[in-house]
Protein backbone atom coordinates (compact mmCIF):
# COMPACT_ATOMS: atom_id res chain seq x y z
CA UNK A 1 0.00 0.00 0.00
CA UNK A 2 0.86 3.48 -1.10
CA UNK A 3 1.80 5.27 1.96
CA UNK A 4 1.16 2.11 3.66
CA UNK A 5 -0.79 3.41 6.80
CA UNK A 6 -3.86 1.56 6.23
CA UNK A 7 -7.18 3.51 6.81
CA UNK A 8 -5.77 5.57 9.35
CA UNK A 9 -4.96 9.39 8.89
CA UNK A 10 -2.88 10.70 5.46
CA UNK A 11 0.21 12.77 6.42
CA UNK A 12 -2.26 15.28 5.10
CA UNK A 13 -4.76 14.81 7.07
CA UNK A 14 -2.38 14.54 9.92
CA UNK A 15 -0.38 17.88 8.97
CA UNK A 16 -3.91 19.27 9.10
CA UNK A 17 -4.64 17.58 12.07
CA UNK A 18 -1.64 18.48 13.79
CA UNK A 19 -2.10 22.03 12.41
CA UNK A 20 -5.97 22.31 14.18
CA UNK A 21 -4.32 20.76 17.10
CA UNK A 22 -1.31 23.21 16.75
CA UNK A 23 -4.06 25.79 16.98
CA UNK A 24 -6.08 24.44 19.14
CA UNK A 25 -2.96 24.47 21.72
CA UNK A 26 -2.73 28.03 20.65
CA UNK A 27 -6.00 28.93 20.77
CA UNK A 28 -6.09 27.12 24.01
CA UNK A 29 -2.89 28.87 25.22
CA UNK A 30 -4.22 32.16 23.57
CA UNK A 31 -7.30 31.80 26.00
CA UNK A 32 -5.16 31.07 28.82
CA UNK A 33 -2.95 33.65 28.27
CA UNK A 34 -6.08 35.84 27.30
CA UNK A 35 -7.45 34.55 30.97
CA UNK A 36 -4.32 35.30 32.93
CA UNK A 37 -4.29 38.49 31.27
CA UNK A 38 -7.62 39.24 32.14
CA UNK A 39 -7.44 37.75 35.92
CA UNK A 40 -4.08 39.33 36.18
CA UNK A 41 -6.21 42.72 35.10
CA UNK A 42 -8.72 41.90 37.23
CA UNK A 43 -6.32 40.89 40.50
CA UNK A 44 -4.67 44.04 39.71
CA UNK A 45 -8.12 45.62 39.72
CA UNK A 46 -8.80 44.38 42.77
CA UNK A 47 -5.22 44.83 44.02
CA UNK A 48 -5.92 48.14 43.23
CA UNK A 49 -9.44 48.23 44.63
CA UNK A 50 -7.75 47.14 47.89
CA UNK A 51 -5.24 49.46 48.19
CA UNK A 52 -8.07 52.20 47.58
CA UNK A 53 -9.97 50.40 50.84
CA UNK A 54 -6.74 50.24 52.57
CA UNK A 55 -6.16 53.76 51.51
CA UNK A 56 -9.41 54.73 53.02
CA UNK A 57 -9.01 52.67 56.10
CA UNK A 58 -6.00 54.20 56.32
CA UNK A 59 -7.62 57.72 55.92
CA UNK A 60 -10.33 56.60 58.68
CA UNK A 61 -7.67 55.22 60.87
CA UNK A 62 -6.40 58.31 60.80
CA UNK A 63 -9.62 59.53 61.52
CA UNK A 64 -9.77 57.32 64.47
CA UNK A 65 -6.51 57.74 65.96
CA UNK A 66 -7.59 61.96 65.94
CA UNK A 67 -10.67 61.16 67.39
CA UNK A 68 -9.05 59.07 70.17
CA UNK A 69 -6.69 61.75 70.50
CA UNK A 70 -9.80 64.33 70.71
CA UNK A 71 -11.37 61.61 73.35
CA UNK A 72 -8.40 61.68 75.19
CA UNK A 73 -8.17 65.50 75.33
CA UNK A 74 -11.63 65.77 76.78
CA UNK A 75 -11.17 62.82 78.59
CA UNK A 76 -8.33 64.95 80.42
CA UNK A 77 -10.36 67.42 80.82
CA UNK A 78 -13.32 65.52 81.88
CA UNK A 79 -11.06 64.51 84.65
CA UNK A 80 -9.70 67.68 85.67
CA UNK A 81 -13.26 68.70 85.57
CA UNK A 82 -13.97 65.84 87.64
CA UNK A 83 -11.26 66.75 90.28
CA UNK A 84 -12.51 70.38 90.45
CA UNK A 85 -16.16 69.21 91.23
CA UNK A 86 -14.86 66.89 93.57
CA UNK A 87 -13.46 69.74 95.34
CA UNK A 88 -16.45 71.84 95.11
CA UNK A 89 -18.26 68.79 96.20
CA UNK A 90 -16.28 69.11 99.24
CA UNK A 91 -16.64 72.88 99.89
CA UNK A 92 -20.91 72.61 99.33
CA UNK A 93 -20.44 69.95 102.16
CA UNK A 94 -19.10 72.33 104.43
CA UNK A 95 -21.58 75.22 103.73
CA UNK A 96 -23.94 73.45 106.36
CA UNK A 97 -21.35 74.35 108.41
CA UNK A 98 -21.05 77.55 107.36
CA UNK A 99 -24.72 77.71 107.80
CA UNK A 100 -24.64 76.41 111.19
CA UNK A 101 -22.15 79.10 112.12
CA UNK A 102 -23.97 81.84 110.56
CA UNK A 103 -27.00 80.87 112.76
CA UNK A 104 -24.41 80.75 115.63
CA UNK A 105 -23.23 83.79 115.12
CA UNK A 106 -26.56 85.65 114.60
CA UNK A 107 -27.51 84.22 117.86
CA UNK A 108 -24.42 85.11 119.93
CA UNK A 109 -24.75 88.90 118.58
CA UNK A 110 -28.42 88.99 119.91
CA UNK A 111 -27.59 87.59 123.12
CA UNK A 112 -24.65 90.04 123.20
CA UNK A 113 -26.68 92.80 122.61
CA UNK A 114 -28.97 91.94 124.70
CA UNK A 115 -26.34 91.31 127.75
CA UNK A 116 -25.48 94.77 126.69
CA UNK A 117 -29.13 96.16 126.93
CA UNK A 118 -28.77 94.09 130.30
CA UNK A 119 -25.92 95.69 131.26
CA UNK A 120 -26.70 99.16 130.47
CA UNK A 121 -29.80 98.89 132.30
CA UNK A 122 -28.25 97.20 135.69
CA UNK A 123 -25.24 100.26 134.84
CA UNK A 124 -28.46 102.55 135.29
CA UNK A 125 -30.05 100.19 138.24
CA UNK A 126 -26.41 100.73 140.14
CA UNK A 127 -26.01 104.36 139.44
CA UNK A 128 -29.83 105.64 140.25
CA UNK A 129 -30.00 103.11 143.35
CA UNK A 130 -26.68 104.94 145.05
CA UNK A 131 -28.21 108.66 144.00
CA UNK A 132 -31.26 107.52 145.32
CA UNK A 133 -29.43 105.93 148.79
CA UNK A 134 -28.33 109.29 149.03
CA UNK A 135 -31.85 111.10 148.98
CA UNK A 136 -33.07 107.99 151.14
CA UNK A 137 -35.30 109.60 153.25
CA UNK A 138 -36.96 111.43 150.77
CA UNK A 139 -37.70 108.49 148.78
CA UNK A 140 -38.70 106.29 151.40
CA UNK A 141 -42.17 107.88 151.81
CA UNK A 142 -42.80 108.16 148.34
CA UNK A 143 -43.46 104.90 146.67
CA UNK A 144 -45.03 101.98 148.38
CA UNK A 145 -43.09 98.62 147.79
CA UNK A 146 -45.65 96.48 147.95
CA UNK A 147 -45.73 96.27 144.07
CA UNK A 148 -46.80 92.89 143.42
CA UNK A 149 -49.90 93.47 145.08
CA UNK A 150 -50.50 96.54 143.32
CA UNK A 151 -50.11 94.78 140.13
CA UNK A 152 -51.97 91.61 141.14
CA UNK A 153 -55.21 94.76 141.92
CA UNK A 154 -54.75 95.92 138.62
CA UNK A 155 -54.86 92.86 136.59
CA UNK A 156 -57.93 91.64 138.56
CA UNK A 157 -59.59 95.17 137.86
CA UNK A 158 -58.34 95.26 134.09
CA UNK A 159 -59.79 91.54 133.63
CA UNK A 160 -63.19 92.83 134.38
CA UNK A 161 -62.89 95.55 132.32
CA UNK A 162 -61.15 94.28 129.23
CA UNK A 163 -62.10 91.67 126.98
CA UNK A 164 -59.84 89.50 125.52
CA UNK A 165 -60.14 90.34 121.85
CA UNK A 166 -58.18 92.53 119.63
CA UNK A 167 -58.84 96.47 119.58
CA UNK A 168 -58.84 96.28 115.91
CA UNK A 169 -61.37 93.79 114.77
CA UNK A 170 -63.05 95.11 111.99
CA UNK A 171 -66.49 96.25 113.26
CA UNK A 172 -69.15 97.62 110.29
CA UNK A 173 -72.48 99.30 111.75
CA UNK A 174 -74.49 101.30 110.17
CA UNK A 175 -73.17 104.51 110.02
CA UNK A 176 -69.59 103.61 109.95
CA UNK A 177 -69.56 103.39 113.26
CA UNK A 178 -69.91 100.00 115.89
CA UNK A 179 -71.91 102.10 118.29
CA UNK A 180 -75.61 102.26 117.60
CA UNK A 181 -76.20 104.13 121.29
CA UNK A 182 -73.70 105.27 123.58
CA UNK A 183 -76.79 106.80 125.91
CA UNK A 184 -75.34 106.84 129.79
CA UNK A 185 -77.63 103.81 130.76
CA UNK A 186 -77.06 101.57 127.84
CA UNK A 187 -73.09 101.71 128.53
CA UNK A 188 -73.63 100.68 132.30
CA UNK A 189 -75.52 97.96 131.26
CA UNK A 190 -72.65 97.33 128.93
CA UNK A 191 -70.04 97.49 131.28
CA UNK A 192 -72.21 95.45 133.52
CA UNK A 193 -72.32 93.14 131.08
CA UNK A 194 -68.84 91.80 131.78
CA UNK A 195 -66.99 91.37 128.55
CA UNK A 196 -69.17 93.57 126.37
CA UNK A 197 -67.60 96.06 124.16
CA UNK A 198 -69.47 98.08 122.24
CA UNK A 199 -70.19 96.96 118.43
CA UNK A 200 -67.49 94.11 118.92
CA UNK A 201 -68.74 91.92 121.30
CA UNK A 202 -72.04 91.70 118.26
CA UNK A 203 -69.22 91.18 115.75
CA UNK A 204 -67.76 88.22 117.63
CA UNK A 205 -71.26 86.87 118.31
CA UNK A 206 -71.69 87.09 114.47
CA UNK A 207 -68.24 85.39 113.79
CA UNK A 208 -69.66 82.31 115.67
CA UNK A 209 -73.42 82.47 114.23
CA UNK A 210 -71.60 82.61 111.18
CA UNK A 211 -69.48 79.12 111.71
CA UNK A 212 -72.81 77.57 113.06
CA UNK A 213 -74.60 78.37 109.84
CA UNK A 214 -72.18 76.93 107.94
CA UNK A 215 -72.31 73.56 109.89
CA UNK A 216 -76.04 73.55 109.49
CA UNK A 217 -75.59 73.57 105.75
CA UNK A 218 -74.96 69.50 106.24
CA UNK A 219 -76.26 68.75 109.61
CA UNK A 220 -80.47 69.17 110.50
CA UNK A 221 -79.35 69.06 113.75
CA UNK A 222 -77.56 71.98 113.91
CA UNK A 223 -80.56 73.76 112.03
CA UNK A 224 -82.84 72.10 115.16
CA UNK A 225 -80.77 73.92 117.64
CA UNK A 226 -80.45 77.04 115.47
CA UNK A 227 -84.12 76.95 115.35
CA UNK A 228 -84.35 77.27 111.43
CA UNK A 229 -86.65 75.38 109.60
CA UNK A 230 -84.69 75.56 106.15
CA UNK A 231 -81.51 76.72 104.86
CA UNK A 232 -81.04 78.52 101.73
CA UNK A 233 -78.96 75.89 99.87
CA UNK A 234 -75.08 76.42 98.73
CA UNK A 235 -75.56 79.21 95.68
CA UNK A 236 -73.31 81.79 94.72
CA UNK A 237 -75.30 84.35 95.57
CA UNK A 238 -74.00 86.19 98.24
CA UNK A 239 -76.80 87.37 101.21
CA UNK A 240 -76.12 88.64 105.03
CA UNK A 241 -76.84 87.69 108.20
CA UNK A 242 -76.33 89.93 111.12
CA UNK A 243 -76.74 89.92 114.95
CA UNK A 244 -78.25 92.77 117.09
CA UNK A 245 -77.87 93.18 120.46
CA UNK A 246 -81.01 94.99 122.72
CA UNK A 247 -81.17 95.21 126.06
CA UNK A 248 -84.92 94.37 127.84
CA UNK A 249 -87.21 96.16 129.86
CA UNK A 250 -84.63 94.59 132.99
CA UNK A 251 -81.79 95.76 131.29
CA UNK A 252 -80.74 92.02 130.37
CA UNK A 253 -79.14 91.33 127.11
CA UNK A 254 -80.93 89.83 124.00
CA UNK A 255 -79.67 88.90 120.76
CA UNK A 256 -81.80 89.07 117.34
CA UNK A 257 -79.96 86.98 114.57
CA UNK A 258 -81.49 87.77 110.62
CA UNK A 259 -80.53 86.96 107.33
CA UNK A 260 -81.25 88.85 104.11
CA UNK A 261 -84.65 87.91 101.97
CA UNK A 262 -85.72 84.45 102.87
CA UNK A 263 -82.02 82.89 102.93
CA UNK A 264 -83.28 81.73 106.47
CA UNK A 265 -86.77 80.49 107.32
CA UNK A 266 -87.66 79.93 110.60
CA UNK A 267 -90.59 80.63 113.05
CA UNK A 268 -88.30 81.41 115.93
CA UNK A 269 -88.77 84.74 116.99
CA UNK A 270 -84.87 85.22 117.19
CA UNK A 271 -84.90 84.86 113.76
CA UNK A 272 -86.13 87.84 111.93
CA UNK A 273 -89.00 88.02 109.72
CA UNK A 274 -89.00 90.20 106.57
CA UNK A 275 -90.67 93.83 107.25
CA UNK A 276 -93.92 93.67 105.95
CA UNK A 277 -94.17 97.90 107.06
CA UNK A 278 -92.71 99.95 109.54
CA UNK A 279 -95.86 100.25 112.46
CA UNK A 280 -93.33 99.76 115.28
CA UNK A 281 -91.42 102.35 114.42
CA UNK A 282 -93.19 105.93 114.21
CA UNK A 283 -95.62 107.76 112.25
CA UNK A 284 -95.17 111.32 110.58
CA UNK A 285 -98.83 112.30 110.30
CA UNK A 286 -99.91 110.53 113.72
CA UNK A 287 -101.67 107.27 112.99
CA UNK A 288 -99.68 103.88 114.26
CA UNK A 289 -99.35 102.93 110.54
CA UNK A 290 -96.34 103.19 108.58
CA UNK A 291 -96.36 101.23 105.33
CA UNK A 292 -93.40 100.63 103.51
CA UNK A 293 -94.99 103.07 100.66
CA UNK A 294 -94.89 105.49 103.25
CA UNK A 295 -91.29 104.51 104.29
CA UNK A 296 -89.67 104.67 101.08
CA UNK A 297 -91.71 108.21 100.21
CA UNK A 298 -90.15 109.88 104.15
CA UNK A 299 -86.35 107.85 103.21
CA UNK A 300 -86.91 109.99 99.79
CA UNK A 301 -87.64 113.06 101.40
CA UNK A 302 -85.15 112.77 103.75
CA UNK A 303 -82.50 112.43 101.53
CA UNK A 304 -84.26 114.84 99.40
CA UNK A 305 -84.14 117.75 101.79
CA UNK A 306 -80.11 116.62 103.29
CA UNK A 307 -79.32 117.36 99.36
CA UNK A 308 -78.42 113.66 99.16
CA UNK A 309 -80.40 113.45 95.98
CA UNK A 310 -81.22 115.51 93.34
CA UNK A 311 -85.29 115.91 92.11
CA UNK A 312 -83.99 114.17 88.86
CA UNK A 313 -82.76 111.24 90.64
CA UNK A 314 -85.70 110.32 92.40
CA UNK A 315 -86.99 108.03 89.64
CA UNK A 316 -84.31 106.03 89.93
CA UNK A 317 -84.10 106.25 93.60
CA UNK A 318 -87.73 104.96 93.51
CA UNK A 319 -86.87 101.95 91.64
CA UNK A 320 -83.65 101.14 93.77
CA UNK A 321 -85.66 101.72 97.30
CA UNK A 322 -88.08 98.79 96.68
CA UNK A 323 -85.71 96.96 98.35
CA UNK A 324 -86.00 98.21 101.74
CA UNK A 325 -86.61 96.34 104.40
CA UNK A 326 -85.32 92.52 102.88
CA UNK A 327 -82.28 93.37 104.91
CA UNK A 328 -80.98 91.83 108.06
CA UNK A 329 -80.92 94.92 109.42
CA UNK A 330 -84.34 96.39 109.49
CA UNK A 331 -85.55 93.04 110.35
CA UNK A 332 -83.27 92.98 113.39
CA UNK A 333 -84.31 96.52 114.44
CA UNK A 334 -88.29 96.23 113.24
CA UNK A 335 -88.56 93.06 115.48
CA UNK A 336 -86.68 95.45 118.24
CA UNK A 337 -89.22 98.08 117.94
CA UNK A 338 -91.98 95.71 118.10
CA UNK A 339 -90.89 94.08 121.76
CA UNK A 340 -89.67 97.22 123.26
CA UNK A 341 -86.18 96.09 122.99
CA UNK A 342 -83.34 98.72 123.00
CA UNK A 343 -80.73 98.21 120.14
CA UNK A 344 -77.12 98.69 120.85
CA UNK A 345 -75.06 96.91 118.99
CA UNK A 346 -75.15 95.60 115.63
CA UNK A 347 -72.85 93.31 112.70
CA UNK A 348 -73.81 91.99 109.68
CA UNK A 349 -71.47 89.59 107.73
CA UNK A 350 -72.03 87.96 104.26
CA UNK A 351 -72.91 84.16 103.70
CA UNK A 352 -71.37 83.28 100.85
CA UNK A 353 -69.05 79.61 100.62
CA UNK A 354 -68.57 79.73 97.27
CA UNK A 355 -66.49 82.99 97.46
CA UNK A 356 -63.64 83.28 100.40
CA UNK A 357 -64.05 86.69 100.02
CA UNK A 358 -67.29 87.85 100.89
CA UNK A 359 -67.93 85.18 103.12
CA UNK A 360 -67.90 85.98 106.76
CA UNK A 361 -66.71 89.50 106.14
CA UNK A 362 -68.08 92.01 108.03
CA UNK A 363 -70.22 94.61 105.89
CA UNK A 364 -71.72 98.54 106.41
CA UNK A 365 -75.51 98.41 105.59
CA UNK A 366 -76.28 98.22 102.04
CA UNK A 367 -77.02 101.16 100.15
CA UNK A 368 -80.86 100.78 100.26
CA UNK A 369 -80.36 100.07 104.26
CA UNK A 370 -78.66 103.60 104.61
CA UNK A 371 -82.13 105.43 103.63
CA UNK A 372 -83.90 104.30 106.40
CA UNK A 373 -81.00 104.16 108.95
CA UNK A 374 -81.29 106.91 109.96
CA UNK A 375 -84.67 107.27 110.86
CA UNK A 376 -85.22 103.59 112.47
CA UNK A 377 -82.38 104.93 115.06
CA UNK A 378 -82.75 108.56 115.23
CA UNK A 379 -86.60 109.04 114.39
CA UNK A 380 -88.33 111.47 112.27
CA UNK A 381 -87.15 115.17 112.70
CA UNK A 382 -88.81 116.42 115.89
CA UNK A 383 -91.52 118.76 114.08
CA UNK A 384 -93.33 115.77 112.93
CA UNK A 385 -93.11 113.60 115.97
CA UNK A 386 -94.04 115.37 118.27
CA UNK A 387 -97.25 116.51 115.93
CA UNK A 388 -98.12 113.23 116.14
CA UNK A 389 -97.04 112.22 119.86
CA UNK A 390 -97.73 116.02 122.16
CA UNK A 391 -96.52 113.58 125.18
CA UNK A 392 -93.27 113.33 124.20
CA UNK A 393 -91.07 116.54 125.08
CA UNK A 394 -87.78 116.43 123.10
CA UNK A 395 -85.48 119.30 123.66
CA UNK A 396 -82.97 121.17 121.63
CA UNK A 397 -80.24 119.01 120.58
CA UNK A 398 -81.60 116.19 121.30
CA UNK A 399 -83.77 113.32 118.97
CA UNK A 400 -85.87 110.71 120.20
CA UNK A 401 -85.01 106.92 119.26
CA UNK A 402 -87.53 104.46 118.45
CA UNK A 403 -90.86 106.35 120.26
CA UNK A 404 -92.79 104.15 121.70
CA UNK A 405 -96.82 104.79 121.13
CA UNK A 406 -98.59 107.05 122.84
CA UNK B 1 -85.47 106.76 123.98
CA UNK B 2 -83.20 109.55 123.92
CA UNK B 3 -80.58 110.27 122.18
CA UNK B 4 -78.17 113.94 122.52
CA UNK B 5 -76.52 115.50 119.86
CA UNK B 6 -73.06 114.85 121.76
CA UNK B 7 -73.85 111.28 121.85
CA UNK B 8 -74.43 111.23 117.95
CA UNK B 9 -71.05 112.76 117.58
CA UNK B 10 -69.86 110.34 119.84
CA UNK B 11 -71.34 107.81 117.48
CA UNK B 12 -68.93 108.89 115.26
CA UNK B 13 -65.70 108.15 116.42
CA UNK B 14 -63.96 104.75 115.57
CA UNK B 15 -63.22 101.95 117.87
CA UNK B 16 -59.58 102.81 118.08
CA UNK B 17 -60.02 106.42 119.52
CA UNK B 18 -62.76 104.54 121.93
CA UNK B 19 -59.72 102.37 122.99
CA UNK B 20 -57.54 105.24 123.71
CA UNK B 21 -60.51 107.18 126.25
CA UNK B 22 -61.13 103.77 128.05
CA UNK B 23 -57.59 103.59 128.81
CA UNK B 24 -57.66 107.01 129.71
CA UNK B 25 -60.71 107.05 131.55
CA UNK B 26 -59.51 103.89 133.48
CA UNK B 27 -56.16 105.67 133.89
CA UNK B 28 -57.50 108.64 135.60
CA UNK B 29 -59.86 106.87 138.09
CA UNK B 30 -57.18 104.05 138.88
CA UNK B 31 -53.75 105.66 138.62
CA UNK B 32 -53.42 108.85 137.62
CA UNK B 33 -54.99 111.85 138.79
CA UNK B 34 -52.59 114.84 137.83
CA UNK B 35 -52.51 114.55 134.41
CA UNK B 36 -54.47 117.09 132.40
CA UNK B 37 -56.24 114.13 129.96
CA UNK B 38 -55.24 115.61 126.04
CA UNK B 39 -52.05 114.87 127.51
CA UNK B 40 -52.08 112.12 129.11
CA UNK B 41 -54.04 110.29 126.07
CA UNK B 42 -51.23 111.26 124.01
CA UNK B 43 -48.93 109.35 126.75
CA UNK B 44 -51.70 106.54 126.16
CA UNK B 45 -51.31 106.94 122.34
CA UNK B 46 -47.41 106.04 123.01
CA UNK B 47 -48.20 103.36 125.43
CA UNK B 48 -50.16 101.23 122.75
CA UNK B 49 -47.77 101.92 120.21
CA UNK B 50 -44.96 100.49 122.89
CA UNK B 51 -47.44 97.79 123.81
CA UNK B 52 -47.74 96.57 120.40
CA UNK B 53 -44.05 96.46 119.24
CA UNK B 54 -44.30 93.49 121.48
CA UNK B 55 -47.28 92.14 119.20
CA UNK B 56 -49.83 92.83 121.97
CA UNK B 57 -53.65 92.95 119.99
CA UNK B 58 -55.90 92.12 123.19
CA UNK B 59 -58.11 95.46 124.77
CA UNK B 60 -57.06 93.34 128.28
CA UNK B 61 -53.25 92.84 127.29
CA UNK B 62 -52.61 96.35 125.69
CA UNK B 63 -54.24 98.26 128.44
CA UNK B 64 -52.24 96.07 131.29
CA UNK B 65 -49.38 97.28 129.62
CA UNK B 66 -50.12 100.74 129.43
CA UNK B 67 -50.83 100.55 132.88
CA UNK B 68 -47.61 99.29 134.00
CA UNK B 69 -45.77 102.13 132.12
CA UNK B 70 -47.67 104.40 134.31
CA UNK B 71 -47.83 102.40 137.56
CA UNK B 72 -43.48 102.12 137.46
CA UNK B 73 -42.13 103.22 134.64
CA UNK B 74 -42.40 103.95 130.36
CA UNK B 75 -39.49 101.65 130.01
CA UNK B 76 -40.14 98.80 132.55
CA UNK B 77 -40.52 96.64 129.75
CA UNK B 78 -36.39 97.18 129.36
CA UNK B 79 -36.00 95.45 132.80
CA UNK B 80 -33.94 92.30 131.62
CA UNK B 81 -36.24 89.59 133.20
CA UNK B 82 -39.71 91.65 132.85
CA UNK B 83 -37.87 91.76 128.54
CA UNK B 84 -37.29 88.09 129.20
CA UNK B 85 -41.10 87.17 129.74
CA UNK B 86 -42.62 89.56 127.31
CA UNK B 87 -40.22 88.00 124.67
CA UNK B 88 -40.84 84.42 125.31
CA UNK B 89 -41.25 82.93 121.89
CA UNK B 90 -42.95 79.62 123.19
CA UNK B 91 -46.18 81.50 124.34
CA UNK B 92 -49.04 83.50 122.83
CA UNK B 93 -48.22 87.25 122.94
CA UNK B 94 -51.17 88.25 124.55
CA UNK B 95 -50.94 86.20 127.39
CA UNK B 96 -47.11 87.07 128.27
CA UNK B 97 -48.70 90.39 129.61
CA UNK B 98 -50.28 87.90 132.48
CA UNK B 99 -47.07 85.76 132.83
CA UNK B 100 -45.15 89.55 133.28
CA UNK B 101 -47.74 90.52 135.91
CA UNK B 102 -48.01 87.07 137.99
CA UNK B 103 -44.54 86.25 137.86
CA UNK B 104 -42.22 89.65 138.56
CA UNK B 105 -41.22 90.54 141.96
CA UNK B 106 -41.83 93.99 144.05
CA UNK B 107 -37.94 93.90 143.99
CA UNK B 108 -38.19 94.01 140.26
CA UNK B 109 -40.65 96.62 139.99
CA UNK B 110 -38.73 98.55 142.35
CA UNK B 111 -35.80 98.50 140.02
CA UNK B 112 -38.26 99.19 136.53
CA UNK B 113 -39.34 102.71 139.09
CA UNK B 114 -35.89 103.14 139.71
CA UNK B 115 -34.77 103.13 136.30
CA UNK B 116 -37.13 105.70 135.29
CA UNK B 117 -36.77 106.76 131.87
CA UNK B 118 -38.67 109.77 130.82
CA UNK B 119 -38.07 109.79 127.35
CA UNK B 120 -40.00 106.69 126.71
CA UNK B 121 -43.06 109.09 126.62
CA UNK B 122 -41.75 110.59 123.65
CA UNK B 123 -43.43 113.34 122.46
CA UNK B 124 -45.21 113.58 125.77
CA UNK B 125 -42.62 114.02 128.06
CA UNK B 126 -41.40 117.70 126.96
CA UNK B 127 -44.94 118.38 128.16
CA UNK B 128 -45.27 116.57 131.48
CA UNK B 129 -45.12 118.68 134.69
CA UNK B 130 -42.78 118.98 136.20
CA UNK B 131 -43.59 116.60 139.48
CA UNK B 132 -43.53 114.21 136.90
CA UNK B 133 -39.97 114.62 134.95
CA UNK B 134 -38.41 114.42 138.77
CA UNK B 135 -39.24 111.15 138.54
CA UNK B 136 -36.42 110.19 135.84
CA UNK B 137 -34.17 114.44 136.54
CA UNK B 138 -34.38 113.75 140.19
CA UNK B 139 -34.29 117.05 140.47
Amino acid sequence: MDGGLGDGFTIEEFRRLRDAIQRNREAIEREKAEEIARSTEEFREESRSYSDKANTIREEGRQIAAQIDETKTELAKIEKLQKETKLLADKIKLSPQVEQLTKKLSELSQKNDRLLKDFRFYQKLAKDKQEETLDEESAAGKFDKNHQERVALLKAKLQQREPRIDVNIEVRCPGNSPHLSTHDSQLRATRQGAEIERGVFAAKLLQELHGYLNDARYSPTMCRLLRIDSLAPDSKSLWMVGVLLCLDSRNEIRILCAASGKNVKSNSAKWCPLVKNFTNFCNNDGSKTLSIDKMQEICLEQRLTRREITAQQIKTEQETIKQLGKCAAPKMLSQAASGGLIPFQMAESGFCPSSEGSHGKLYNSCDYCKFGLGFWLDGLPAKQRTAGNPASVIEKGETELFPKAA
Amino acid sequence: MIIRDAQKEELQKNAEDDFEIDIVNFLQSDIVADLEPGLLRLMVRVGIARARSYDLTWRYSISMFVSLMFMFAPNFDEHPVINERLTNPIAERNELIDSVADSTTSKEWEETRIVYDGAAWGEAAELLPESWRAKWTGA
